[in-house]
């Protein structure tokens, strides 16, 4: 299974990656990897069979983690279609319809976050693990 | 063609009285001419359903026995000011929660009130002769208060900054997320619906005026803070029952790493009077202007990018210095709508009468900035000469040169001095430890968090901050290294301060 994880600043240094395959003996397969300022994202592949124990594990290393395997939901009657979402979505994902509610096309999104944070009234929801 | 409010009103209450949207305005101007839709319409609904970080509810919880004189009240751990009598708070909807910080505030309480929830509510005092009290702990509901009255010191924006960013680095405001080197542009308000827009001279729009507010009946109470006619950009302070409003139209917001606010749904109702009110009713979103400005720049003046209308703002695509920019609104359109919708069908079913001003807001003035007695220096003003190294330099000569100078940062410079990385002292002696000597351009770091000359001190010590870093090279538009400002300098400097 894939999944995204998410490193504060406050852990970025730590070697939670290494520490959490041998604690589990799990192998990790790291598929990519982005560091942007004090933040850093890494994206990998688990066995399906040992991901709890993986998941477990890295949440009490205070990761955030992210199934990438479950698409991103919008919580439909929340939603107040403000469109503060639209514009920070990179792949275009996220658009005005005919009457300006606004609609997200699942197919397209490539699970980058953008609009979880931008969403004022969050209701856009990264399946969390 | 002339008519008075009474004619409305007594429109409204036998059956008759034609009312349609400032959309539907728009348009029907455009295909009948003014004189005659100002013949066939009696009222133009506006709405606007927008962050209104500018709001807040009056309550009163009751008396508790034995009675307390409230000094300090929380509800749901958001503080509200209870500096007026004992048992009266005003929760302003940007308050922050003591202990979720930014996630919960006065919006949320607002909003879970509005859901019919039950709310903590935590109170301290001295105790006096006549209120001994010194603590209540209780939960509370909106049914349960005496009252409950929003006022809102500045809601309805005529208009507003559209909002870019042209630093290379996310930054996130309350104008939402701005995605680096230009990557969006994001813009607030309800353009042909605002309800200010069409009424730009307040003919009809004054103190005492009937409006929608969250979906109850609510009152002009003035003009709103920071009330700038002159440039375009008036503002109401409103005020209605909480009580009877809805979820639907008073929704609580967090703007990212911003803070909390309130998402207001205002509209009011414009009588059409005569032509000249009908012209101004008729406005459209291309006659109304905006500028879009560099919200990467943490000053009271914002460099201006380009003149905007809403048209096309709306169109979801503009153009900045020759770029194709996607566009997105921060306020809803699609509520904005129902906003001015379920106004019009209150009037047409004769639940809503229109009212005359009993006050005119003024026409004219624009905002002064605030009266600052102390200067707030400088980066030029604090900033120290630091020595560079030419790119094409080895760890070594980096090592001698940081040793000859005692700094602990070394910016890099290309050819014509201009600043492409910079070395810490610990860069470089990791390098030798791992007798790494060789070429320093692998060991430099090539994103450099930089200030000018100009910006102000504490945006130097809120980036140190922000990046945790411990120093900023100071660069003029050539990109040419001037100094450098270091965050033990500046505590030095602030500490100084302090002491004088
Ligand atoms: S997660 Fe990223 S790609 Fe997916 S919809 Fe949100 S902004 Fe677009
Ligand atoms: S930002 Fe949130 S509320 Fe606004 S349109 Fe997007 S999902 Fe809906």
């Amino acid at each position: 299974m894939k999944l995204l994880l998410r490193f504060n600043s406050e852990i970025i240094k730590k070697p939670i990656i290494a520490e959490a395959v041998l604690e589990t003996g799990v192998k990790l397969e790291i598929e990519r990897a982005r560091v942007e300022g004090p933040q850093g994202e890494i994206v990998v592949n688990v066995p399906d069979d040992s991901c709890r124990e993986v998941v477990n594990v890295l949440k009490r290393k205070k990761v955030e983690v992210t199934r990438l395997d479950v698409p991103i939901t919008k919580d439909e009657e929340n939603c107040i279609h403000c469109g503060a979402c639209v514009s920070a979505c990179p792949v275009g994902a996220i658009r005005y319809e005919y009457d300006w509610r606004v609609r997200m096309d699942e197919k397209l999104c490539v699970q980058c976050g953008n609009c979880v944070n931008a969403c004022p009234v969050r209701v856009i929801k990264l399946p969390e693990y | 063609m002339r008519r008075t409010i009474e004619e409305i009103n007594e429109k409204i209450r036998d059956g008759s009285v034609n009312v349609v949207t400032a959309e539907e305005m728009t348009a029907l101007v455009q295909e009948l001419g003014v004189s005659e839709a100002a013949r066939q319409v009696d009222v133009v609904t506006t709405g606007t359903f927008g962050a209104m970080c500018s709001s807040g509810v009056f309550f009163n919880f009751g008396h508790s026995d034995p009675p307390i004189k409230m000094q300090r009240v929380w509800l749901n751990d958001v503080e509200a000011y209870t500096g007026i009598a004992a048992v009266d708070a005003y929760l302003g909807a940007t308050q922050l929660s003591d202990t979720k910080g930014m996630d919960y505030g006065g919006s949320h309480v607002i909003e879970d009130l509005l859901k019919g929830e039950e709310v903590w509510l935590k109170a301290i005092a001295y105790g006096t002769d006549c209120y001994p009290r010194k603590r209540i702990d209780t939960s509370i509901t909106l049914d349960d208060m005496n009252q409950a009255i929003m006022v809102n010191p500045r809601n309805a924006y005529q208009k507003y900054n559209a909002a870019t960013n042209c630093s290379s680095k996310t930054i996130y405001t309350y104008m939402g997320t701005l995605l680096p080197n230009n990557g969006n542009v994001t813009y607030s308000g309800a353009g042909v619906l605002s309800p200010l827009s069409n009424d730009p001279n307040y003919e009809t729009i004054g103190v005492g005026t009937r409006i929608f507010l969250g979906g109850a009946q609510g009152y002009i109470i003035s003009e709103g803070t920071q009330h700038s006619p002159s440039g375009g950009f008036g503002t109401l302070m409103v005020t209605g029952n909480l009580k009877k409003m809805k979820r639907e139209y008073i929704r609580a917001a967090t703007f990212y790493k911003y803070g909390t606010t309130m998402y207001v749904g205002l509209g009011i109702p414009i009588p059409i009077l005569n032509d000249d009110i009908a012209r101004a009713t008729a406005v459209s979103d291309a006659e109304i202007v905006t500028g879009v400005y560099d919200y990467s720049v943490p000053r009271r003046s914002k460099p201006e990018l380009r003149k905007v209308t809403y048209e096309e703002l709306k169109s979801g695509m503009i153009d900045l210095n020759g770029k194709e920019v996607k566009t997105s609104s921060l306020s809803s359109f699609y509520m904005a709508r129902q906003v001015a919708a379920e106004l019009k069908s209150w009037i047409k079913s004769g639940k809503f009468f229109l009212s005359s001003p009993v006050e005119r807001i003024p026409v004219e003035g624009s905002t002064k900035p605030m009266k600052q007695t102390q200067e707030m220096p400088l980066i030029k003003d604090v900033m120290v000469p630091v020595a560079t190294i030419k790119v094409g330099f080895s760890v070594y000569e980096a090592a001698k040169k940081i040793i000859e100078d005692r700094f602990n940062h070394l910016p890099v410079v290309d050819e014509d001095k201009r600043l492409v990385g910079i070395v810490t002292s610990w860069d470089v002696s990791k390098a030798l430890a791992l007798s790494k000597d060789g070429d320093l351009a692998p060991i430099m770091t090539r994103n450099v968090i930089t200030v000018s000359p100009e910006d102000p001190v504490d945006l130097a010590v809120r980036l140190l901050e922000k990046h945790n870093i411990s120093a900023l090279p100071v660069i003029d538009k050539d990109r040419k290294v001037l100094g450098i400002v270091t965050g033990e300098g500046l505590s030095k400097l602030i500490s100084r301060g302090l002491r004088q």
